[in-house]
Order: C-alpha cells, then structure tokens, then sequence
C-alpha cells in the first residue's frame, strides 16, 4: 500500500511540473509568434541565412546587426552559427550549411589553393593603419627585445601557426633587416600566451585583443615590440566575410542581400559604440569593464582587392600556400 | 591450407567490405572534405615515409611508448601497495576517485607552466590519464586474492616480497592485464591532444597543421597512421598477454572443456 502511495504521489508531482514547464515554455513563445505576425506582410519575403561566427568581440557586431533588427529591414532572417575556429567553420559554409562565414582572409586563400571553391565576398573588419594596433607581439621587458630583428633565434608563440601572426612576423623581421628563418614559432592559446611568456615558454606572443590590454596594463611585466601587421601589411583584414562559388554564382541575390545588410550593421555598429559594447558583452560573455577598455578593429564592409592581392603574395613569398590562387575568381566582384 | 587461410579470410574480410561500400560511396563526390581511399592511400605514402616518419612519427611514439610503460609500471605498484592495505585504501580511494575525473588535457596549460614546452610535459599528461585503468584495477585484482590461497601461504611461510612475487601477482595478474588493454588506447589518445598544444612536432601537430591548411587527404592519412598505430599496439599487446597469462588460458580452457 505504501509503496502505491508513494508511486501515485510522485506522478502527481511529476504531472504537475511537465504543466509548469509547459506552460512557462509555453508563454514566451506564444509571445514572439505574435511579434512574428505584427511583421505580417514582411514575414514571408525574408531570405533565410545562415552565417557562421567566432565568438570574438569583432563578429559580435553581426549579432548586434540583428538584435538592432537591421538584418530583418533589409529582407534577411539571419540564423547565427557559433564555430570554434576559422578552419572549423569553412567546411560548413563550402558543403553550404552555413551561407556565409566571418573569418580570416589567410584561411579562405589557403583553402582556395587546395581546390575549395571559397570566395571572398566582403570586408568585414581591418587592423588599424596607425596609433594602437588591435594585435601586437609582445614581450617580457625585463629582456629588453627592442627591434623585431632582435627576434632572430628566439621563440615566438601564435594562435596558430602559418596564419597570419607568423605571416606578418617574418615578414616584419626580414624587413628589419632580420632573418626570419631563425624564429621558431610554437602554437599556444591566445588565453595562455602571458602566463606562457611570463613562465619561459616563449620569448615573445603574438596577441590580440582583450589580452593586449590585459598585458599593456602592466609595462612593468610586458611591452610591446611592435605591431606585426603595420609593419608588414598596414591595415590588413583581419576578418572578411567569405561564401561559396555555389551562393556567389547561383545565387547573386542573396549575396546582394547579405552585402547590404551587412554594410548597414558595420556602420550601426560603428556608430554606436555603447549598444555594440552591450552585444560584445554578451555574446562573448566577456565582462563590461574589459570590454570598455579594449581597442577595436575598423569595422566596415569595403574591400580594397589589392590588400587581399598583397595578402595572397605575401603568403605564396612565405610558402605558407603553395601557389596563389585565381584571385580574380576568390575576390567575388 | 585451408587451416591458414580461413583466419587471415576472418581477420581482413570485414575492413575489406568497409573499404569497398566507402569506394563505391565516394565514387562520384566531389566534396573536397571527403577522403577516397585510393587518394588517401597514394597521400599516406608520400606524407608519412620520408622526414616526417623521423620528424613527427618517432617522436610520437616514443613518447607514447615512455608515457605508457611508466603509467603502467606505477599502476602496478602502487595498485599492489594500495590493495595490499586496508588502511591504505581507506585513506587513498577518495583521492584516486577525485584525480580519475580529471580529464588530463585540461591540465596541459598548467603542466606546461611548470614543466615547460617540454617531453616530459607531454608524458606527464601521457601518465595522468593512462595509469588509472591498471592501477583500480591493480588494486581489485590484488584485493579479490583467494583467500584459501592466502591462508595455505600462510601456513607455509611464504610472506614479504615472495608473497607478493609467487602469489599476489599472479593471482591479479588478469585483472592487471584488462587494466593494461584499457590503458593504451588512452594513451594514443592523450598522445595525440598532449601534440595539439604547445607542439612544433608530432604526429598530433602534424594533423592539425593538415587541417588547417585544408590539406584534407594528408589529414587523413594522419589519421589512418593512428589507427594503425592502434592496430599494431594491440597486436603487441596480445602477444604479450598470450605469454604473460598462458597459465590463466589453459586454465580457462580446461574449465569449459569440463
């Protein structure tokens, strides 16, 4: 008898919180499907796209582009893909899971080169041509690195390597009058690399924001030798926005749509500094205070070609693609 | 004849239909993402058997090779000490549980703080991960001795390290070896995450260095060399436990035959 009480109470409990978990599921959504409907008319008409992210303070402006609504004005239900890194994200837009990427430009011409038909549809966001770089290589001070010829024969720590870090650090060395081939790069997160720099592991990081405040914050530990990009390829983009050959020739529309929609966010964005603030916060879940305090990229969807044909040069020079793509094809007019 | 052949027909028949249904299904793909194997064969060659077999392979699986025999060698004999004493076992058994659940790779950071970029940051993380399976079940095997067997070595004298020696090991030396079988596929694997951090060699370094640069057939035969490191250690393993636990086969063997 106990034990059929006992049974019959718990599926009363159980029966009660399967009605509160759907009725509290149940009103918010109720709610949006009203929002949708106000919509009327325009509903219908938007273009579904998929777009891939990294989850770092640049992309968050996509997100802001869509919460602000500009995505929807301009004909687009945008759906928002988080990846885990660039190379992980371009397999999904090149199969077409995700219409268009944010991602480095150095990764679209590597892929490029091995025959994956990748172009590069817009800019997105760009290193700074003069004053504070948004990345840097950075050393300890106590070892008074100075001139990035000084970097010859000693470890240098990037994200990733045969990217662009170690790109534009050969290339800032060799035309300091250094040999570049003496450096030995190692890959280490960009959360680890100042801890790694202060424990010995590298002599120099290759990091950009919000680390590069993090490490500007304390001169007495940290400074910086210079900013690679500057020195190599001043103003390079640090993320461009890149599709397929099947969206950029079958599909002309919607690149015209996303080309749009994008160049209205980036300029909101920049606009607004304090609403875009609030969308780095959370989408990255970084905390407001080191949001405030970190340099930005330009943001802006023109592209200049020749910053890409320079990029895909340099690379080739380097051998970190074996030959250089059809750049007439990857840069989609 | 027959005796020899129907074996090796057992042993390849089975990875030979995968490969046929995976040729015929990527005949006509054009996918760039998706290896063919007769692609993946021609890379294999070409990538793996030349500098990087000295360059990236060797390094690997010396380290492999170092991190499991001292995961292995310090499983039994901490497993033997532990489970050799009650009191002992009290006192350690929460600990192990706690350090058990620790996902190894998520110590690599502070592992290369305090032992820098270095091998033996790589065979610490090699260690950590590899050891548990041969030491809980060191520590079961020696706990689950006969106990007639322990009285009859009782009553003959045989204590100290002869025990240990002539009836503690061999008595978990089963379980021991389950502990082993389960080990070495964890240190391939820990092998591989230890090579994606901090690494400028390996054969870990060297598939994602493949895959980031799109490189998608020569990522793959990294990833084949993997499988066929698995292969050839588990054949070794085998080897190594027919002779070690004859006595434990025939003995089993017996037992059904009865």
């Amino acid at each position: 008898m106990i034990t059929r009480t006992r049974i019959t109470t718990v599926g009363v409990i159980a029966a009660a919180g399967l009605l509160l978990a759907s009725c509290s599921s149940g009103s918010p959504s109720g709610g949006s499907e009203g929002g949708a409907a106000e919509g009327g008319a325009g509903t219908e008409e938007l273009t579904p796209i998929t777009v891939g992210l990294l989850t770092i303070a640049p992309a968050a402006a996509v997100q802001y582009g869509v919460d602000q609504g500009i995505f929807e004005e301009h004909g687009i239900d945008l759906t928002v893909e988080t990846a885990q890194g660039g190379a992980a994200m371009l397999p999904s837009v090149s199969t077409g899971a995700y219409d268009f990427g944010v991602g480095n430009p150095l990764s679209v011409l590597t892929a490029a080169t091995q025959d994956i038909d990748m172009r590069i549809v817009s800019g997105y966001s760009f290193s700074l041509e003069e004053g504070d770089d948004i990345n840097a290589v950075v050393t300890r001070t106590e070892d008074g690195i100075e001139s990035w010829s000084d970097l010859e024969g000693l470890t240098v720590a990037t994200n990733a390597i045969k990217t662009q870090g170690d790109l534009t650090i050969n290339e800032a060395v060799e035309l300091d009058g250094g040999d570049p081939s003496s450096v030995e790069y190692v890959e280490i997160p960009f959360p680890d690399a100042l801890p790694q720099l202060e424990a010995g592991n590298a002599d120099a990081v290759w990091i950009p924001e919000p680390f590069l405040s993090q490490a500007l914050a304390d001169p007495d530990t940290y400074s910086v030798l210079g900013y690679p990009n500057q020195a190599a390829l001043p103003g390079v983009p640090t993320m461009v926005t890149f599709s397929s050959g099947a969206v950029v020739d079958g599909e002309p529309e919607k690149l015209e749509l996303w080309r749009e929609a994008l160049a209205a966010t980036l300029d909101a964005a920049n606009e607004d500094r304090e609403g875009y603030n609030a969308t780095i916060e959370s989408f990255t879940g970084m905390p407001a205070e080191v949001v405030e305090g970190i340099g930005l990229e330009r943001l802006t969807a023109d592209l200049d070609p020749q910053v890409i044909t320079d990029l895909s040069a340099m690379a080739a020079k380097w051998g970190f693609i074996e030959s250089e793509p059809d750049l007439d094809v990857v840069i989609a007019p | 004849m027959r005796k020899i052949l129907s074996p090796i027909g057992f042993a390849l028949g089975l990875p030979i239909v995968l490969i046929v249904i995976w040729y015929v299904a990527t005949l006509g793909a054009t996918n760039p993402f998706v290896p063919k194997p007769v692609e993946l064969v021609q890379e294999f060659g070409a990538v793996w058997f030349g500098d990087r077999f000295v360059g990236d392979v060797v390094p690997s699986l010396w380290r492999f090779a170092a991190g499991t025999t001292i995961a292995i060698v310090l499983g039994i004999v901490l497993g033997i000490a532990v489970g050799l004493n009650r009191g002992l076992r009290a006192f350690t058994e929460p600990v192990f549980e706690f350090f058990r659940a620790l996902p190894p790779p998520v110590l690599i950071p502070i592992l290369a703080l305090v032992l820098g970029r270095t091998d033996g940051m790589r065979i610490s993380v090699i260690v950590l991960g590899a050891v548990w399976p041969v030491l809980l079940n060191t520590i079961e095997g020696v706990r689950a001795t006969d106990s007639v067997q322990t009285e009859t070595s009782r009553s003959y004298g045989i204590r100290g390290w002869n025990r240990v020696r002539f009836q503690v090991i061999p008595s978990a030396m089963p379980q021991i070896i389950a502990g082993v079988r389960q080990s070495l596929p964890v240190g391939i694997i820990l092998m591989v995450i230890s090579e994606m951090l901090y690494a400028t060699a390996g054969l870990g370094y060297s598939i994602t260095q493949f895959q980031r640069q799109f490189a998608v057939p020569e990522m793959w035969s990294g990833i084949l060399m993997l499988g066929l490191i698995g292969y050839a250690v588990s054949m070794l393993f085998k080897l190594v436990e027919s002779r070690v636990l004859r006595w434990y086969h025939g003995l089993k063997d017996l037992e059904n035959a009865s």
